[in-house]
């Protein structure tokens, strides 16, 4: 290890001193109870740990390959690092008033956020299988710990559970895959992967890793997990996790598929096609019956790692470039919808009914505005980001002649309005429920502006990240 | 970054609308004042380019244009030419006129109202000025997502599922159109700039589609804006919507949005696949005189007030379907003309079902009788609205009827003869309702009904007016779309050697003394009107 591999993982590298740092501040203050206590400490610990590693992420590295070959901060790891580092940011805002409210231990809380969110970084900047599998399980192992932390719970306890135990079994499907896959080929390294003849044992090997990595991003038929562990977990580890989880799968998506196995993309892509499509139509299917939000959102999210899924099965650019645009329309379009539903309570409990938003812009009409903006761009409609985001991938389809992917995409984004509007309408009809009660947070009032000003950013003036994106792929061409 | 007064329609609405946020809920005068306030101003700006548009060229006017997403070819290009300045203008006309008339019938969630409202404005201006294909799109879907909010929050007690069916029907028609937008772009990477979602650098460089996808983009085109007509067979959302909207929604439902979508077939499908247009001239003007007939059948046979405005405008939309795909230069003229009538007298009919109804909450026509003696001014009013609804000549609805029909005798005889019955049956079904509601023996029960308030005088004044304008003197609303209109066809009369032109345009027994297509077009718009 030297000073350069260092300077190439400093964002990584910012995120877990400053989780440490947290963990200890929190320690020293706290004493030994467990609780949160008054006084922002670690969130402002964890706000800034967030801000200098955005800044380091701003400019790449002299030397972007680091540690032998096995790890590169290239502008595709910029790009997952920036979604990466949104998610945490809005993530650490959003939870405070949900941390004291249900007296969570917050050291931990952020000290997990944080180390999870090096785990994502982490597989977007992996060059061989090992390092992917190092970043799915630092990713993934704090999730676990975030989902079962209301030990007063039993919904978060059997989240915690089930999501570890899947989770587990998920990645013994991923390890395995990896050691056929080397012994298919001699070699972790995805480059040379790419250069490698197509066996019948690498073609078992790559359809363990795509289970792992599916898993992770919840995609049918590996999603089952999702809806029990959304609902369950507390809510802002839920909106947390929800896109944390999908940057860093879809950034092993991206080093595995187009990069490494391109001469795949025959093979793979029908299969992929046909996981996207059962993705798609199970995800939004499946929504239209929920009336938690929290599961809405779960199988929302299951149906956008369907949407994602069709910038992987169409190879090019276009599809490189659609993934990273969207992951980064997710990340703020998510955190925001979620972010209206943590200032909700009903009687001490999570309110997490659709019939709980009702009468919501009488109370905070600011906050109702947001989610219907968020509920938009979720649905893909103009003038949000998500609507962009789904421009591109359709894009990326018809460029690589799926056309019965694109039109599956598009019709069941038709019914996802459905079940987005439906939240929308509810929260601007009826009368508020005296059982619940709205919170003000001034941390969540920001961090909804800014996911409102990301997702109009990003619909209107979409330009900028394009061009970033565009960038990053053409660099690895 | 250019910033002219096409952005400043667009961005005035929504200023408007933020500003409208921030004002206090309960001050629901105000709350209406301040949005009719920028309307106006909205109207003002619009009539400012409508008279200074200069006609006697194809070309765009008040151009903006501008790099938007140059690394993916999208760009913000706005433009003004013969098919859309009039359009726009009333748009900025009907919406103050709607505003102003929901005093009545909105009065919980002003606020949120009037935002949207706000919002749909400039979705709907932003539709009938965009010359790249996205930013089309954007404002297309964007229109709808107020709309859907309106039916949904403000509607009668139909309204949750009329809302859905409204958005799901329109949205299933729009994103297939998406993916047509699509595959446009990608088919014109051969373009100087490389491919480009800019309409007029497709126009200038024509992409050039296989004979079956030009069909198929064609079709994905033909449909999203059919159903926003909406055309027969696929206007099922239509009743529902237009019943359950509050009536000044429905206004500007069957008003404008219906308007765009026959402006998209003009803008988009004539000229980007002109083959195709020939192609399913034929069964499009089909499906236009069964929508005339149908429509108008379906409005005789109703008795709730907004479902039989609500057919007869289906109807009335027939008519314009039908201009437009005779592919004749008078048919398209007087498609654009009616496009604006219809815009007007239907406006101003769902205006009179809304001051109908808020005065007596009776929605069906036979619970009315002989109020012409209790409302005399509001009676005369709807009289002088009808008439040009059923195109009485010196009213504006004489002027579009006619040269559609004039047109399409040359191009299609058999279908304006068929169509021209549609004119009969709006003349049984109208003066119906007239006569059920207005005239016949006095109910009782109705006395005490009021008349026409000062305030509801100021909305039908400059309707009335309108209507008499163009019924009197259309030319200056034929003299701005001619050249356009005549370029349109221009391009379908070029694609035609590439077919055989009878095949598609059946000869009539006037083809002898008919001059040859291109000719026809040049004639069609300057002999029209006089």
């Amino acid at each position: 290890m030297s000073g350069t591999d260092l300077a190439a993982i400093a964002p990584e590298l910012t995120l877990t001193v400053t989780a440490f740092v947290v963990l200890l501040y929190d320690a020293l203050v706290t004493g030994p109870s467990l609780e949160a206590r008054r006084g922002p400490g670690t969130v402002w610990v964890s706000l800034l740990g967030v801000c200098i590693a955005l800044a380091l992420n701003a400019s790449p590295p002299a030397n972007p390959v680091a540690f032998g070959g096995m790890y590169v901060r290239d502008h595709l790891t910029q790009v997952v690092t920036l979604a990466a580092l949104i998610a945490t940011g809005l993530g650490v805002l959003l939870s405070p008033v949900y941390l004291e409210r249900f007296r969570l231990p917050a050291g931990e809380y952020y000290a997990l956020l944080l180390f999870s969110a090096a785990g994502a970084v982490l597989m977007g900047a992996s060059r061989n299988l090992v390092v992917l599998f190092l970043g799915l399980e630092i990713l993934s192992f704090p999730l676990y710990t975030l989902s079962a932390l209301a030990t007063r719970s039993r919904r978060s306890q059997e989240a915690g559970l089930k999501y570890l135990l899947l989770g587990a079994f998920a990645t013994a499907f991923f390890v395995y895959g990896i050691a056929l896959v080397y012994g298919a080929t001699g070699t972790l390294d995805l480059l040379r992967l790419a250069q490698a003849p197509f066996t019948p044992l690498l073609g078992v090997g790559i359809a363990l890793l795509t289970i792992g990595l599916g898993f992770e991003a919840a995609l049918v038929p590996f999603h089952a997990w999702a809806p029990d562990v959304y609902e369950g977990a507390p809510l802002p580890a839920t909106a947390f996790m929800s896109v944390v989880a999908k940057i860093g799968a879809f950034a092993g998506f991206l080093r595995v598929f187009p990069l490494a196995l391109p001469s795949l993309a025959n093979e793979w892509g029908a299969v992929l096609v046909a996981v996207a499509i059962a993705t798609m139509i199970w995800g939004n299917l499946a929504a239209l019956l929920q009336t938690n939000l929290k599961r809405l959102l779960a199988y929302s999210g299951i149906a956008h790692a369907g949407y994602l899924l069709i910038g992987i099965a169409s190879p090019g650019p276009a599809g490189m470039l659609g993934v990273l645009y969207y992951l980064v329309v997710y990340t703020v379009m998510n955190l925001g919808a979620f972010g209206v539903l943590v200032l909700l309570e009903r009687r001490g409990e999570e309110a997490d009914e659709i019939e709980d938003l009702a009468g919501l812009w009488t109370r905070a009409p600011w906050a109702a505005g947001i989610l219907a903006l968020c509920m938009v761009s979720l649905a893909g409609l103009p003038p949000t980001g998500g609507f962009i985001a789904k421009l591109y991938l359709f894009r990326a389809a018809l460029e690589g002649h799926h056309t019965g992917l694109a039109i599956v995409a598009v019709l069941t984004s038709v019914v996802s309005v459905y079940y987005y509007l439906r939240v929308v309408v509810a929260a601007f009809s009826g009368s508020a429920p005296d059982a619940v009660a709205v919170r003000r947070s001034g941390a969540v009032g920001v961090a909804l502006v800014l996911a409102a000003a990301g997702v109009l950013w990003l619909g209107i003036l979409p330009s900028t990240l394009t061009t970033f994106v565009q960038q990053a792929v053409q660099a690895l061409r | 970054m250019t910033w002219g007064p096409l952005s400043m329609l667009v961005a005035l609405p929504l200023l408007g609308a933020v500003a409208v946020a921030t004002l206090d809920a309960r001050a629901e005068r105000s709350l209406r004042a301040v949005g009719v306030a920028v309307m106006l101003l909205v109207f003002l700006l619009a009539a400012g380019i409508w008279l200074r548009f200069v006609p006697g060229t194809p070309a765009l006017q008040f151009e903006e244009r501008a790099a938007w997403v140059p690394a993916v070819g999208m760009t913000y290009h706005l433009g003004v030419d013969g098919l859309s300045v009039s359009l726009v203008a009333l748009v900025a006309f009907l919406f103050p006129i709607a505003l102003a008339a929901s005093g009545e019938q909105i009065r919980d969630r002003v606020k949120p109202f009037v935002v949207t409202l706000l919002l749909l404005e400039a979705g709907l201006l932003g539709t009938f000025l965009a010359q790249d294909l996205v930013l089309f799109y954007v404002f297309w879907e964007a229109m709808l997502i107020p709309m859907y909010f309106l039916i949904a929050l403000w509607g009668g007690p139909g309204r949750g599922p009329a809302a859905i069916k409204f958005f799901l029907y329109t949205m299933a028609g729009s994103v297939l159109m998406l993916l047509a937008i699509i595959a446009v772009y990608l088919q014109s990477g051969h373009l100087p700039g490389g491919p480009t979602f800019d309409l007029p650098s497709l126009l200038a460089h024509p992409p050039g589609f296989a004979g079956s996808a030009e069909t198929l983009l064609f079709l994905a085109f033909a449909v999203a804006f059919a159903i926003k007509m909406p055309v027969w067979p696929l206007h099922t959302w239509l009743p529902n919507a237009y019943a359950e909207a509050p009536p000044v929604v429905t206004v500007l439902l069957a008003g404008l949005m219906a308007k765009a979508g026959a402006y998209g077939l003009l803008r988009f499908c004539l000229p980007l696949f002109p083959e195709a247009s020939r192609a399913f001239g034929p069964l499009l003007s089909g499906l236009a005189v069964v929508g005339i007939l149908y429509g108008g059948a379906i409005a005789w046979a109703q008795r709730d007030m907004r479902r039989l405005l609500a057919y007869g405008s289906m109807s009335h939309m027939g008519f314009i379907l039908l201009g437009i795909f005779a592919l004749d230069a008078t048919a398209v003229q007087g498609s654009l003309i009616q496009m604006i009538n219809h815009g007007i007298s239907t406006g101003a009919l769902f205006i009179v079902a809304g001051l109908l109804l808020d005065r007596t909450g009776r929605a069906r026509t036979e619970e009315y009788g002989g109020i012409a003696a209790l409302v005399p001014a509001l009676s005369a009013v709807t009289l002088i609205v009808v008439l040009s609804s059923l195109a009485l000549p010196a009213t504006n609805g004489f002027i579009g009827e006619f040269l559609i029909l004039l047109g399409t005798f040359q191009a299609r005889p058999a279908a304006a003869v068929v169509a021209s019955l549609g004119v009969v049956v709006a003349v049984a079904y109208l003066l119906g309702f007239v006569g059920r509601v207005f005239h016949g023996p006095v109910r009782e029960d109705l006395r005490g009904m009021p008349d026409l308030r000062p305030r509801e005088y100021a909305l039908f004044v400059p309707l009335v007016l309108v209507i008499l304008w163009t019924g009197l003197y259309p030319q200056p609303l034929l003299d701005r779309s001619a050249a356009t209109v005549n370029a349109v066809l221009g391009r379908i009369s070029a694609a035609a050697p590439r077919r055989d032109a009878a095949a598609v345009r059946p000869p009539a027994d006037g083809a002898a003394h008919r001059p040859a297509a291109a000719g026809q077009t040049a004639r069609g718009a300057a002999g029209t009107g006089r």
